[in-house]
């Protein structure tokens, strides 16, 4: 029996850069996933184990880590802990704080976003989706690649979280992965990483399952 | 000896729980303030040493850490590395690992209120907020309650980063302080945070700088 487990629904969502973490670094882990109906969103199993408690760490939601019995709740909080156990965290305390920034600066990315998409349907979301990548996403990439180092890796001179963390928001994330390619392959740093981040998630990406989201 | 200097608006903001950190681990930093007008928004020293690059690492932006020479952006990540530093972090994996969650549960509640004003003015935006305040709030609140330890400290048996955070949400964050008093009185592990907190931070709530927010 694994010392891990990931319960999260079946789909990428908030768990995938967690799945990105054991998949390079080789952990093994059960990784639980709670099925749901389309498009109504049904989760039975899930609204029943809620209600019975098992996630009060992650206020009734999910993803939650157990780790030898322990608990753990909150997406960023579950990678940055495995992401210090797997040696994916940087060298120091500085390039700790380095790799940390890039986490956030890409969560801020994806925060705004989700606000231009925000509160919009059918065309409208389409064209607002649309918009941001052809208008905002290439100033935040531009600003983006400031804290990135040059040496083919984010942070320093190995493999981290922010490494996976970019990989996902540019190649795992948007819907239309030409547009978003193409303005990756305009911009050399991030280009590198992604292409270095690639191969230690290779397999994983081959072989996950293929979900609505 | 190390220096500390935070860059931030003169606003408490996105800059305020890293003063706390500052507050009660009785360290020593230079707390520079760029000024802002509001609600103008008028800020032209932080334009001109934005567009001179000074705050590049954060994407142009505010907060900044210079730690011993060294920029680190990022007010959330700011605060990790401080609470590691002074002591506010638990005492093992576990203990840092639920106290980041705690961090992220409040986020998640902050950013909740944010959904709910987006998009708002006048009016409407003072009705947004007091049915949040009064319809979802208290449900949010339970939730927290529910992931907290029952022994006046958040997590473990010392003060933490999550207890600041608490005490951030429920006193110094909202406009409706007697709706939230009440909501507090309510909650004993948060009535019991709140009491812990206080004394560690009332030298700093009386004497900081007064601001719009």
């Amino acid at each position: 029996m694994s010392i891990y487990k990931l319960q999260y629904f079946n789909g990428r969502g908030a768990a995938e850069i967690i799945r990105y973490l054991f998949a390079a670094s080789g952990q093994s882990y059960e990784d639980f996933r709670y099925n749901f109906s389309f498009p109504n969103f049904e989760k039975p199993e899930f609204d029943a184990d809620s209600a019975a408690g098992e996630f009060r760490a992650n206020m009734d939601r999910l993803p939650v880590l157990t780790y030898n019995g322990s608990k753990l709740g909150q997406t960023k909080t579950i990678e940055r802990f495995l992401a210090k156990k797997f040696d994916l965290f940087g060298a120091n305390e500085i390039e700790a704080a380095q790799i940390d920034a890039i986490t956030e600066h890409v969560r801020d990315i994806k925060q705004k976003y989700n606000d231009a998409k925000a509160n919009k349907s059918g065309d409208e979301q389409n064209a607002a989706k649309a918009a941001f990548v052809s208008e905002e996403l290439p100033k935040w990439l531009d600003k983006l690649q400031y804290s990135v180092g040059t040496d083919g890796f984010a942070v320093g001179s190995k493999l981290s979280l922010a490494d996976l963390t970019l990989f996902h928001l540019l190649r795992d994330y948007f819907d239309d992965k030409d547009a978003v390619n193409a303005l990756v392959a305009d911009r050399t740093t991030l280009l590198t990483v992604v292409r270095h981040a690639e191969e230690p998630l290779k397999h994983w990406l081959e072989t996950r399952p293929v979900t609505v989201f | 000896m190390a220096t500390y200097k935070l860059q931030y608006f003169n606003l408490k903001g996105l800059g305020e729980i890293a003063r706390y950190i500052f507050a009660v681990s009785g360290q020593s930093y230079e707390d520079d303030r760029y000024p802002i007008a509001i609600p103008s928004y008028a800020k032209p020293e932080f334009e001109r040493d934005s567009a001179a690059g000074e705050f590049d690492i954060n994407m142009g932006r505010l907060p900044i850490l210079t730690y011993n020479g060294t920029k680190i952006g990022q007010s959330k990540t700011i605060e990790r590395f401080l609470a590691k530093k002074f002591g506010l972090f638990g005492s093992n994996e576990i203990e840092e690992a639920r106290i980041d969650a705690v961090t992220e549960h409040v986020r998640d509640i902050r950013q909740k209120f944010a959904d709910s004003r987006v998009g708002k003015t006048g009016d409407e935006l003072t009705a947004a907020k007091a049915a949040f305040v009064s319809n979802d709030l208290p449900k949010w609140l339970d939730k927290l309650e529910h992931s907290l330890e029952k022994n006046g400290f958040a997590v473990g048996s010392k003060l933490s980063l999550a207890d600041l955070y608490v005490f951030n949400l429920l006193c110094d964050y909202f406009d409706e302080a007697a709706t939230i008093n009440a909501l507090i009185a309510e909650r004993p592990t948060l009535a019991a945070i709140v009491a812990t907190v206080e004394p560690a931070l009332k030298s700093w709530l009386e004497t900081r700088p007064q601001t719009p927010f």
